[in-house]
């Protein structure tokens, strides 16, 4: 689920902000049952390192709305009441709808892999960090709830 | 110690086993299981354990069950419908507020004035927005705003909202100029108040008499030249000669007094008396032939002295012939004229003209910044931080124009706007953006701008206005200006320059009193042509040479009644400095003259003393005495003695 959550909030990150398409994604990943901390923690760390690969996100959204394949089912759909306002004929934001979208399983992969990582190397050292800390300051207690609150009941991630 | 509330309840069957479904391990579902025994009604109610531990192990179970539940979270919903309620709802109740403060602030800066909004209701269900006042404070008073809107409606098209475009269907509402304000405005911090006065304010135009001293054609000046070269040459050498006799008289003087002073010879000695009286005779001839010399002095000084004069009366007649010419508007070359008015024409329209070439320049720009600001193709700059769009590709949709007011309609005593279809976008409107305003007694434009690519022109359209007032500046002519004109811009090009035409008629009238203009001074109308290419600008002034002659008739009247004070002005210093050594010279003649009274004075002393000197020589001359051959003066004494 951590992954699940983390690869959500990639997939938010390459879609710019203050577009219709981000809030279709944004509000029902707050309404379901996901690791917000993972989840929003990773959308704003991928916000932080989006500048880097906009320029990259942006020219493959060119690349695939300038498809002649595109052209007139791409028309029709913008004809429709409502779709302007998605600015999916815009490359940044068809780029990284398309980037967050199709890139999801490897986002997913990517995150499977960074949670094992951070299980087998960082998990300990965190939890015992975050429980010294909450013993002097109660709010840090909540954070390292946080921290393991994905784990389902059982132990299995 | 108390399980959650959720759990205090009977539960059933499929709560159950759902919860049963997340435990994984088989104590905790047997804990689970004693926890929850099945009642008489086929429900499961919770039954606390004996067992302390126990029961502490089935809460801590029964929270993690709760926090992993699966459906929707009532509370982070509520935050949820908070976060987006909470901006809805303000917006309805503080919008109106916002929004007026918004658009106050930005009509403010643009216009540079105080700006007034009343009541500004934006009603989005209804899809319009009401505005009961909009009013732009005058420059120069503060208790008069020069334009009022009252009763703004417009109505806004929803179904162009949903295309991410604001179209409003209908602007109407009245309007009027320079109505009273109940308060006193005030100003943005950068106003100057009273900066601006009302109509065409053209500094540096200054018209002075040096601009018609080149009147005054070269030949005049030749002539002027060669008169006082030649006078003064004159006057040079018959100084000198004077001068020369001036001094032989002096020694001839001398001359006679060493004769007088002689004592007279024995009345035996007639040798002696011979010689002395040849002696007195041969003085007597030389003061009669330098008496001669000076009346050819006199004669002479009587011609050069004329001839000065005349010399100094052809001057004064060549400049007050060509003056005449001018004041008969004849000597007028229609070139210079042409010149000389089109030089005061530019120095007007000039500066305007580039004024508002440069204001309709950047206006275009901005359009056109607009117009491609979605369609731009190097958006894609890096810049700090994330990007906020990238290109636009182009698809066939069928979508309104990004902005557009449809039809709009402003009717006041005083001024009409009315337009159609304003805004960018006119290939997606289908026609293109249509203003006309009317400010009566002003000015009346039609605008036109159509940025579709089957335009011919970009821009185009007609001003005319109806007298508005110019000056120059303090000094510098002013009055009324008319203008007639189309104007037009092509294209622009990548550079931002724009292919811009403008020519008509425009009417100078009403002169205010500076120089020859006046009440009296006839209207000067004439045609400009003003163009631009890549940055370039070109502006030439066609004028009527019918309309010149009316001004020629002015500045020769002007000429005639300013008096010699203005003429002189007119005359070029060269003129004025020969003429003035001309008048000098006949001053100079008129000095020679007094010294050749006094030369003939001297010579009249010398003839006396020389007379009596003879005379005495007679009354003491023996008889016998043979006189020398005399004449002149001595011829009396020879004739006495039997000669």
């Amino acid at each position: 689920m951590i992954a699940f959550s983390m690869a959500v909030g990639i997939t938010l990150a390459f879609i710019p902000g203050v577009t219709l398409l981000w809030f279709i994604f944004f509000i029902p990943m707050m309404l379901v049952r996901l690791n917000q901390a993972a989840f929003l923690g990773m959308m704003a760390v991928g916000k932080l390192l989006m500048p880097f690969a906009d320029p990259f996100s942006e020219g493959l959204g060119f690349f695939i709305l300038s498809r002649p394949v595109l052209y007139e089912p791409m028309g029709r759909f913008l004809s429709l009441p409502g779709t302007s306002w998605l600015r999916l004929n815009d490359s940044l934001v068809a780029g990284g709808f398309f980037l967050g979208i199709a890139g999801w399983p490897l986002w997913f992969l990517f995150s499977l892999i960074l949670v094992r990582l951070y299980r087998r190397y960082l998990a300990v050292k965190v939890k015992t960090l975050f429980g010294k800390l909450g013993e002097k300051v109660p709010l840090l207690k909540k954070l390292s709830l946080a921290v393991s609150a994905g784990r389902r009941i059982g132990g299995a991630a | 110690m108390r399980i959650h509330r959720s759990f205090r309840g009977a539960l059933k069957e499929k709560k159950i086993r759902s919860i049963r479904g997340m435990l994984t391990d088989s104590t905790q579902i047997k804990l689970f299981d004693d926890s929850f025994p099945r009642g008489e009604d086929g429900k499961y109610h919770y039954s606390k354990l004996s067992d302390e531990k126990n029961a502490e192990k089935i809460k801590v179970i029964l929270k993690k069950v709760r926090k992993a539940r699966s459906g929707p979270r009532t509370l982070r919903l509520i935050i949820l419908i908070l976060i987006i309620s909470v901006p809805v709802v303000f917006s309805l109740f503080f919008l109106d507020s916002l929004a007026a403060g918004s658009l106050e602030k930005a009509l403010e800066t643009l216009s540079g004035t105080d700006v007034t909004v009343v009541n500004f209701d934006i009603r989005p269900l209804e899809g319009s927005v009401i505005l009961d006042k909009l009013a732009f404070a005058s420059e120069t008073d503060p208790m008069v705003d020069s334009l009022v809107f009252t009763g703004l409606d417009a109505d806004f098209s929803w179904s162009a909202v949903f295309f991410r475009r604001f179209v409003i269907d209908e602007l109407s509402g009245a309007a009027a100029l320079n109505a009273s304000r109940e308060t006193a405005a005030v100003y943005p911090e950068n106003f100057e108040a009273g900066s601006r006065s009302g109509g065409f304010n053209l500094s540096g135009f200054q018209t002075t008499s040096a601009d018609l001293a080149e009147l005054i054609p070269d030949e005049t000046l030749n002539l002027l030249k060669n008169l006082r070269g030649s006078a003064e040459q004159k006057n040079k050498d018959w100084t000198a000669r004077v001068n020369r006799e001036s001094d032989d008289i002096t020694t001839l003087g001398e001359k006679i007094s060493v004769y007088l002073s002689k004592p007279l010879p024995e009345k035996t000695d007639i040798q002696g008396w011979t010689s002395m009286i040849e002696e007195g005779k041969n003085l007597g001839g030389d003061v009669s032939a330098k008496s001669t010399v000076v009346e050819q002095f006199e004669n002479e000084l009587k011609t050069e002295s004329l001839d000065a004069r005349k010399a100094l009366e052809k001057g004064r007649s060549a400049i007050n012939n060509d003056l005449n010419m001018i004041q008969n508007n004849f000597s007028f070359n229609d070139e210079m004229l042409n010149r000389w008015v089109e030089t005061a024409v530019i120095s007007i329209a000039g500066p305007k003209a580039a004024s508002a070439y440069q204001k309709i320049r950047k206006i275009v720009l901005r359009l056109k910044a607009k117009t491609q600001d979605d369609d731009s193709s190097d958006s894609g700059v890096v810049r700090k931080g994330r990007m906020k769009r990238g290109r636009v590709v182009y698809f066939p949709a069928v979508l309104p124009p990004r902005f557009s007011i449809r039809l709009l309609s402003f009717e006041g005593d005083n001024i009409s706007v009315n337009g159609t279809n304003i805004g960018i976008d006119q290939d997606l409107a289908g026609a293109a953006s249509r203003l006309s305003i009317n400010i009566k007694s002003l000015v009346s434009t039609e605008l036109t701008i159509d940025g579709r690519e089957t335009a011919e022109n970009l821009i185009s359209g007609d001003l005319s206005s109806r007298a508005a007032p110019w000056s120059g500046g303090p000094d510098a002519p002013g009055g009324l200006i008319t203008v007639q004109s189309m104007f037009n811009v092509g294209s622009i090009n990548p550079e931002g320059y724009a292919d811009f035409i403008s020519q008509g008629q425009v009417v100078l009238s009403d002169w205010n009193s500076v120089l020859f203009f006046g009440p009296s001074t006839p209207p000067l109308p004439f045609y400009y042509n003003f163009s631009t290419d890549d940055g370039k600008t070109d502006l030439k002034i066609q004028i009527e040479p019918k309309s010149l002659i009316p001004w020629k008739k002015v500045i020769g009247d002007y000429l005639l009644s300013s008096g010699d004070e203005q003429l002189k002005k007119v005359i070029p210093a060269e003129a004025e400095e020969e003429l003035l050594a001309l008048e000098k010279l006949i001053k100079d003649w008129d000095d020679n003259k007094s010294m050749l009274e006094n030369l003939s004075l001297q010579l009249d002393s010398q003839k006396s003393k020389i007379d009596a000197a003879m005379d005495d020589l007679t009354e003491g001359l023996p008889v016998d005495i043979p006189l020398p051959g005399a004449s002149g003066v001595l011829g009396g004494v020879g004739s006495l003695l039997g000669n």
